[in-house]
Parts: structure tokens; sequence; C-alpha cells
């Protein structure tokens, strides 16, 4: 077993630990941020797909991590957002995390 | 201009929306905005009539290319467009520009437009950029463009349900394209290439590939909403602005199918297998019978068309079992692939067109509940007549484009020996005609309603342009029922040549 | 398993145990399916890594990732940009240009940790913004991450109380879309000049490629800047709750 492999299974078992997260979790936020935990195993395993040959580390994956953070930031402060407003709009509701 | 090619236009189609939306963004006068926008939306169909123009004048219906930076795949990203994605992007010009007059009108003095028209345009550059993409990663970006775009435009609305909806939306979105992307990294992974025609040329029936394509239908089916991943659906399109309701249900949805499409029948069809497609097939005929069945028990009119889209797009999913039969191996020809392009084009126009007009009656009428509606034909019979038009094509009676797609499913099925589908589709033509008639006979009765304190305005200038739009629509449905070949000329041909 | 994304939102959903043990289990049965696909599979050893290093010289900067972000696949970061735009749309409240952009107010109390590291900290933290984007054609470094350090900055400096940012003014309006502006802006006139989108000129590659990083970078920082204050400034968030609907 190699650095690689170690980095892509590492990469996969993320994703799925996040998506038990955002399948299991009842509060949204947990929910949010469990879709960062898979977002962050896909840019795991793409970062070491980078450094599969020896010789030379392919950028093309570094660029779409760089690209895929910028958009999951977006995607979650958009979502961020709306669950400020809707907080603000229905009070305690959200508080409890009943998970 | 001879050696104008349909490719070159292809940049234009994405660059328009965009650089409309950061006009939008940065000029801040209300009163403006409105004709700055129709006078964008007729410049972009133009160019896409043009684009369209070339594409059938070239005749080859071979998939056209465009190099971004001259790099060419696999280092850069090139734009292709074939016979289905120009349908598509046909489909979005003429939507675009019918819907953008409708908001032009719809958000005339309201301060909401500073945020809508960046936002819409934004969405419709999102469109355009996936409909020529032919990059993996290229349309993960696009997916997310229009995934953020539109759960942005349905908290337009700053109600309690609309952000609930626009939040789960979002998520759903996030979900999906999350799935899309790990698929990405598989297959960059065993084909080192991103471009798909590349990734087409390699792919195999091998673990790597199938994972792939798993991902990529779970993560899709939950965008398009294919029952059972339907459940976000009917709020995020019932509680949205009219006219963002209109553009979700007419091409959001068939955006996430478009490429759904694309990597069954084109890049991984070695993946795909029959029972995989029956088990699509199945999920489809559920969403017929169970979407029809929620539509008749809706309260809210919107709700009630939401869930008549759930329905539609279980017709359309019966597109996957049907042309693996047919010709034994999968691609996007033949009968089937034919009916559900029509399918698409048909339930685009004819929904939109439904949701325009529940629009207008929900503005004349002041309420969404469909007990309102009793005797509404009387206050406002024009938009009784777009609704009952569009119901006519959902139902799939004769003449609409909508009689056309069923019959076109109909005869597949029947020639492809799977006859089981056939009753499926016969059934949900019934039950379309239960829960729509249900609002018709609602509309035509005579008895005065009780609590009617609805008073008549004198109708405004406004409110005839937007019944006008949603008029428009619906005669554009009809008419796709008399030029049926029109439609299927433009995707026929290419879609047995770009079929890999 | 279809249990999966109940998003309700004030949910007092809980699945019930078999529900939970399904999705459980059907996760686990990905995982090992990915897993065993990792073990087995290891995929096309190439990747576009080599097509890259033939092309680096033509690109106009030695950094690959710069080059692969800014040059071969642009396109993507130029979308990427969009996808900012649409938050930052989405987010910010109804327009007010009456306002300008940094107003200076009278903070009630100072808080001296703050005040130091506003004295301290910033400067430094944008000048080495600056040497991220410069250095970005060389080595690791470019416009997004100089774009989160700047957006940093802008944290620091104005949620502290002395200063008001209004980033609806039409100068925050400008500066948010200058990036993407850019960006459209030299994509479409190289289809004029070099007869192709985005195709930069071998000559002026480096320059056409720092000019966009430098208007991206303020882009992405004061986009950033906007959406944090979007989230810990409640009365900010206040996108025309009132208004009615339609005409």
């Amino acid at each position: 077993m190699n650095a690689e492999l170690l980095y892509s299974i590492t990469g996969v078992g993320l994703f799925a630990i996040g998506l038990l997260g955002v399948v299991l979790a009842s509060h949204i936020m947990r929910k949010v941020l469990a879709l960062n935990v898979m977002g962050v195993g896909i840019f795991m395993l793409l970062i070491a797909l980078a450094k599969r040959s020896e010789s030379a580390v392919d950028p093309v994956p570094h660029a779409m991590v760089l690209t895929g953070i910028v958009i999951a930031a977006a995607g979650t402060a958009l979502a961020l957002n709306l669950m400020v407003r809707l907080h603000k709009m229905s009070g305690s509701k959200q508080e409890e995390p009943s998970g | 201009m001879s050696n104008l090619n349909s490719s070159l236009l292809l940049p234009i189609l994405v660059f328009l929306p965009l650089i409309a939306a950061l006009m939008g963004f940065v000029i801040s006068r209300n009163t403006v905005q409105g004709r700055i926008n129709i006078g964008l939306a007729i410049v972009q169909f133009l160019i896409i009539v043009l684009t369209t123009v070339l594409f059938l004048d070239e005749g080859s219906y071979q998939s056209e290319r465009y190099e971004i930076g001259t790099w060419g795949a696999p280092l850069g990203i090139d734009l292709v467009v074939d016979g289905f994605s120009i349908l598509m992007i046909a489909l979005t010009g003429l939507l675009t520009l019918i819907l953008t007059i409708y908001s032009a009108v719809y958000y005339a003095n309201d301060a909401k437009s500073l945020r809508f028209w960046p936002l819409w345009w934004l969405l419709i550059s999102g469109l355009n950029a996936l409909f020529v993409s032919g990059d993996a990663f290229n349309i993960y970006v696009c997916l997310e463009i229009i995934g953020l775009s539109a759960a942005a435009l349905v908290a337009l609305q700053s109600t309690r349900e609309a952000l609930e909806a626009a939040l789960r939306y979002l998520l759903v979105g996030l979900l999906g394209s999350l799935f899309y992307l790990m698929a990405v990294a598989i297959l960059y992974r065993s084909h080192g290439t991103l471009d798909l025609t590349q990734i087409a040329a390699s792919a195999s029936n091998g673990l790597p590939d199938q994972i792939a394509m798993i991902l990529i239908t779970l993560g899709l089916l939950l965008k398009i909403a294919l029952f059972p991943l339907h459940f976000w659906l009917p709020q995020a399109h019932a509680n949205a602005p009219t006219p963002v309701s209109a553009i979700l249900s007419a091409l959001v949805v068939k955006a996430s199918l478009y490429v759904l499409i694309k990597f069954w029948f084109e890049v991984l069809s070695e993946s795909t297998t029959f029972g995989a497609s029956q088990v699509l097939g199945c999920l489809g005929a559920a969403a017929i019978i169970y979407g029809s069945w929620k539509a008749y028990r809706a309260t809210q009119l919107k709700v009630l068309i939401a869930y008549s889209t759930v329905t539609q797009l279980g017709y359309i999913f019966l597109l996957f079992p049907l042309s693996e039969h047919a010709i034994n191996s999968s691609s996007f020809s033949g009968s089937a692939s034919q009916a559900a392009i029509y399918f698409i084009v048909a339930h685009a126009c004819a929904k939109a067109a439904m949701f325009l007009s529940a629009g207008n009656l929900i503005l004349s009428q002041g309420s969404g509940e469909v007990a309102q509606l009793k005797g509404v034909v009387t206050r406002d019979p024009l938009n009784v007549l777009v609704f009952a038009i569009a119901g006519v094509s959902l139902i799939g009676l004769p003449p609409s484009a909508g009689f056309i797609a069923k019959w076109l499913l109909l005869t597949t099925s029947i020639e492809s020996g799977q006859w089981w589908w056939a009753v499926i589709v016969l059934t949900g033509g019934l039950l379309a005609a239960m829960y729509l008639f249900k609002i018709l006979s609602l509309a035509f009765d005579n008895e005065p309603l009780d609590s009617c304190a609805v008073q008549r305005e004198p109708r405004a200038l406004s409110s005839r342009v937007l019944t006008a739009a949603a008029l428009v629509l619906a005669l554009i449905t009809l008419a796709l029922g008399f030029n049926a070949e029109f439609i299927l000329n433009i995707s026929n041909p290419s879609a047995g040549v770009s079929a890999i | 398993m279809f249990n999966k994304i109940d998003l309700e939102y004030d949910g007092a959903v809980v699945d019930p145990k078999t529900s939970r043990l399904i999705a459980g289990l059907s996760i686990m049965g990905l995982l090992f399916f990915l897993i065993l696909m990792l073990l087995n599979h290891s995929g096309d050893n190439g990747g576009i890594g080599p097509y890259v290093d033939q092309n680096i010289n033509l690109s106009g900067v030695t950094n690959p990732v710069t080059a692969v972000l800014l040059n071969f696949r642009a396109y993507d970061t130029l979308l990427e940009l969009a996808v900012l735009l649409i938050v930052v749309v989405a987010v910010l409240p109804s327009h007010n240009s009456q306002v300008p952009l940094v107003q200076r107010i009278v903070a009630p109390e100072h808080n001296l940790v703050i005040l130091a590291l506003q004295r301290w900290i910033a400067p430094a933290v944008l000048v080495f913004a600056g040497y991220l984007l410069w250095a970005g054609a060389s080595q690791p470094g470019g416009a997004f991450q100089a774009g989160a350090l700047l957006a940093g900055t802008c944290v620091l400096m104005f949620q502290t109380g002395s200063y008001r940012v209004n980033y609806t003014s039409i100068m925050a309006r400008h500066l948010l879309v200058v990036g993407l502006a850019m960006f459209v802006i030299v994509g479409l006139a190289l289809i004029y000049f070099a007869g192709n989108l985005l195709n930069y000129p071998a000559n002026y590659a480096g320059l056409l490629i720092l000019l966009i990083e430098g208007c991206a970078t303020v882009s992405i920082g004061i986009a950033l800047a906007s959406l944090y204050s979007s989230l810990i400034d409640l009365s900010f968030s206040d996108p025309a709750d009132n208004y009615r609907q339609g005409p």
C-alpha cells in the first residue's frame, strides 16, 4: 500500500462519512457540515490522484480542487444565509438540534 | 462570411447572458431594467436562431466543436453541439424570450427586480453553458451555477415557505453535484481525461465506469426529482415567483436530464444494463401514478402543477427501458429517443404556459387556493383558456404536442414488445385528465362563489402582457402538435450520428 | 435509503431505526465498492500532466496549476467567478447607493487587542496578499489565495466597529463584478484579436493573466468579506422582506 492509495481510501472514506451525516443528521447545520465533509473527501481523492506517477505532479486535479473549494464555499455561504434568514423569521425553532 | 460556422457562435451563447447579468448587477435603475433585458433576450434569441439555422444548414448533423483557447481536448475545454443540444439551446432561447418579457412586466415596479435580473441571466448562462459543454468537470461547474442560481431565485419570495423550499432545493442540488463530482474524479482517475468524447472512446464495462455511472445516475436523479427523490420539487416549484416556477419546470430539471441522457447513452453506454434501465422505467411509472395522485389531492394550484411536473418527468424516464430494448444496445437514437425529445419540448412549452396562466389567475384572484377558482372563467377567460390548452397537451389529447409525444411513446412500447409501459402511459393520461378536469370543471362552474370578495379591476396593460405571454406559449404548444416533423428533423439524424 | 435527505428544517423527524440501518448499510456498500475499485484499478497513469508540461512555455506562467486555472482551463475559472457572483447577488441586501463604500464611525469602545491587530497584522496580510498574487505565476499562490487573505483583512478591518462598509454602494458593486467583467472582456476581445475565446497571444499571456488575476483578487476578496458580513450582521441581510410580489 503506497501513500497515494492511503490518501485515496481516506478520501472515499470521508465521502462516505459525509454522506452518512447528510442522511442521518437531523439538524440542518449538521447536514451542511456533512456536505462539506463529502466535498473534502472528493478533494482528497483528487489530490491523491495528482501524484499517481512518480515523476511529475498532475496539475489538473489541483486546479479542479481549487475551483471546487470556491464553489463549495459559495454553496455553503448561500445555505448559511438562507438558514440565518429562516432563523430570523421563525425564532427559536432552529435552536434545538434534535439529533 | 462564408466561413461562419455554428460552433463559432457557441461562446457568445454563454457570454451574452453573463454580460447581461453583469449589467443587471451594476445598473441600479429599476426603470430601465425591463427594456434592456427584453432587448438582450431578443438579441440572444436571434443569435440562437442563427446558430440553429447554421447548424441545420451544414446538414452534416455531426457534432461541432469549439476549442477554447485553441488548446483542444484533453488540455483545454471544448464546447460541443449536436442535434440534441441544439434543440435544447433553441428551447432555452425561445422560453427565455417569452419569460423575460413576462418577467419584465411582472417585476416592473418591484425592488426585487434588482436582485432578480442578475440571477435570472446567470441561470440562463448556466443553462446555455451546460448544453454546449463537452467537458465533464465543466459540466459540474455549470450544474452548480444552475443549482445555486435556481435556489437563490426561489428564495427571492422571502416567505418562510419559500426560504425553506429554497434551502432544501439548494442542499439537494449540492448533494447531487457532489455525487457527480465524485464520479468525475473516478472517471479522471481511470481515463486520464475530462473530455466526454475521449472518455467515451476509452469507456469499458469495468468497475470504475460502473461506479461512476451509478454515482452520476443517483446524483442527477436527485436533481431531476424522479420519484421517490422528488420530495423537494413541489415546494420549490410552487413557492417560487411565477416566471421562476416556469423556467424551473421547463428547463432546469431538463438540464440535469440532458446530462443524464448524455452519460447514459453516449459517454458510459457500455456500463448501462437492461436491469438498470428497467428500474429507471419502474421509478418513472411510479412517478406517473404517485404524482397524479398527489396532484389530484393538492389544494394549491401551483402545487398541483408542480406535482404534474413530477408526473411528466416520469414519462421521460420510460425512454430508458424502451430504447434499451429496441436496438439491443443503448444508444440515443430510434423512436424512443424521438419520443423523449418530443416529450421534453412539449412539456417545457405546456408547463411554462400552465405556470404563467396559473400565476396570472393567482394574481387576479389574490389566492392560490384551488377552491378559489370556482367560476373563474367568467372573470378571466383567457387565462383559463391557456390553462386548458396546456392541460390538453399534458393529458395528451389531440391536437397538441403532448398528443404526439404520447403517441410516439405508445407506438414505441408496442413495437418493442414492452406493452406494460403502454398501459402506464394510458393510465397516466387518464389520471392527468382527472386532476386537470377537476380544475377546469371548477373554473367553468356557474355558481357564484359565496365568499367572492374579489372585485373586478379594469385590466391594466401589464396584466394583458402577462396573459399574452402565456397565450403565446399555449399557441406554440398547439403549433408543435401540427409541426412534429420540424422538431424530429432537428434531432433525428443527429441522434444516430452523435451516439458513439 | 430514500428518507435520506430529509431536510425538514424544524425536523423533529427521527428516522425509524430500520431506515437508518438501511441507509447505513447501503452507504457502507458504496464505500466497499469504491475501495475495491481503488485497490484493483490503478487507472490511467498519465493524466493531463504531460500535456501541461509540453505547453507550459506557451502559457505565460511557469506554475503549472496557475497555467491550468488561468489559461488551459480558464473557462472553468470564469464560470466559477460567476458562481461566486450568484451567491453575492443572492445574499446582498437591496440596493443602497447613498452610503459610500467605507464609512468611519465612532466606535463606542476600543478593544485593545483588535486595535493592535488592525495596526500591525492587517498591513502585513495585505502585503502578503499582493505577494501571493504576484508569486502565483511561478509558485503556489494566485488569485484565490490572495483573495481569501484580502477577505480576511477586510473582516479584521471592518467588523470591529470603527468602520462600516456598504457592500451595495456603487463602488462596491463595481468592485464585486470587476473580476468576472475583466475575464469576459479579455476573453471576448481575444476572439476579435486572436481569433479564439481566451486564446492569449504568447507575448502578452503573462500580462493578461496577471491583469485578470488582479481584478479577480479584488472581486473575490470583497465577495467573501460581504458573504461573511451577511452572516454575522443580521440587520445586513434584509432582502426586501416586506415587498409585495409582482405588479
